[in-house]
């Protein structure tokens, strides 16, 4: 019985993930930043150009979660019901684990970059490394295994980049081209996955 | 009666019944969740699940809002600081039942 409510529970904490939007918007958002690492490369670098693309993936993760939210009440709640995460800040040792793993992330990028032109070929492996991180972490709170799978494969390949030796820019934009890849991937078949597991049913009144 | 027999007797029957312990258990991992999901997730008819939701509401351990989404009534549910509380309780009576039972 106790088994019963843990895996109740777990499908709950799991429900965000379970159509897939949420790693089709985490595509959209790698394809994204895919490109600004490109333009990036191509313009002169200054330091403007370097906070735009610190706070331009925050904005767009932002934006991107509004999106996920209107798709989601079109189609998702429609078919399973809504169910509302707990708020990040409900965790409050969590929170300062991944605040303090970003801001000494960001401390470390900074630093090679101002080291000189070449440390910056390392921003695939702190890109991958801060990818893994978020995909682990999300695995660990949710127990999905594929987001272990894929903070793997964001490790190996941002290191392998970095080793490569492709340049920062062009090395972070290929991680990021095949990082969405394969969100893409992910996504598409869990959507289609659970769309064919949960057809829409007419509109009714939720209550007896 | 024995200390194992008598932690279960001791358990909340009003969160003892599977399908209300199930509802409170998913209410207790989340921050709400609408009628549907519920209805999903226990596989309960309307009318059971509604008679399920009032006797929870009832305890306090439970709060419901009625509202909409578009013309569809929607109704969401969550759990209250009560109910966290009592559900958190159970779930431990439970567990010590379990392991005072297995072990020899």
């Amino acid at each position: 019985m106790i088994a019963n409510l843990k895996k109740s529970q777990q499908r709950a904490v799991q429900y965000w993930f379970m159509d897939g939007l949420a790693e089709l918007s985490g595509g959209f958002i790698c394809l994204f930043l895919a490109i600004t690492f490109f333009i990036q490369h191509r313009l002169p670098v200054t330091p403007i150009s370097y906070l735009a693309f610190f706070l331009i993936p925050f904005i767009i993760a932002f934006g991107i979660r509004w999106v996920i939210q209107r798709a989601k009440e079109h189609s998702t709640y429609l078919r399973t019901g809504k169910v509302t995460p707990k708020g990040g800040w409900e965790n409050r040792g969590a929170m300062v684990i991944a605040i303090s793993f970003t801001v000494l992330l960001l401390g470390l990028m900074f630093f090679l970059i101002l080291q000189s032109p070449k440390p910056v070929d390392w921003m695939p492996g702190i890109g991958g490394l801060i990818f893994a991180f978020i995909f682990a972490w999300t695995g660990y709170q949710t127990a999905l295994t594929r987001l272990y799978f894929l903070s793997l494969f964001c490790l190996v390949i941002g290191i392998l980049l970095a080793i490569v030796g492709l340049g920062g820019f062009i090395g972070a934009s290929l991680l990021c081209i095949l990082t969405s890849l394969i969100l893409f991937v992910s996504g598409s078949v869990t959507r289609w996955t659970y769309l064919h597991q949960n057809p829409l049913l007419p509109e009714e009144n939720d209550e007896h | 009666m024995s200390t194992n027999s008598r932690s279960l007797v001791e358990v909340d029957r009003l969160i003892h019944e599977p399908s209300r312990s199930v509802i409170l258990a998913i209410l207790a991992a989340v921050k709400n969740t609408d009628f549907l999901y519920l209805q999903h997730e226990t596989g309960l008819t309307k009318g059971n699940l509604t008679v399920h939701l009032s006797k929870l509401e009832s305890a306090g351990y439970i709060k419901i809002k009625k509202t909409y989404r578009g013309k569809v009534p929607l109704t969401l549910c969550w759990i209250t600081e009560n109910g966290r509380k009592a559900f958190e309780n159970y779930r431990k009576q439970l567990q010590k039942f379990v392991e005072e039972t297995t072990s020899p």
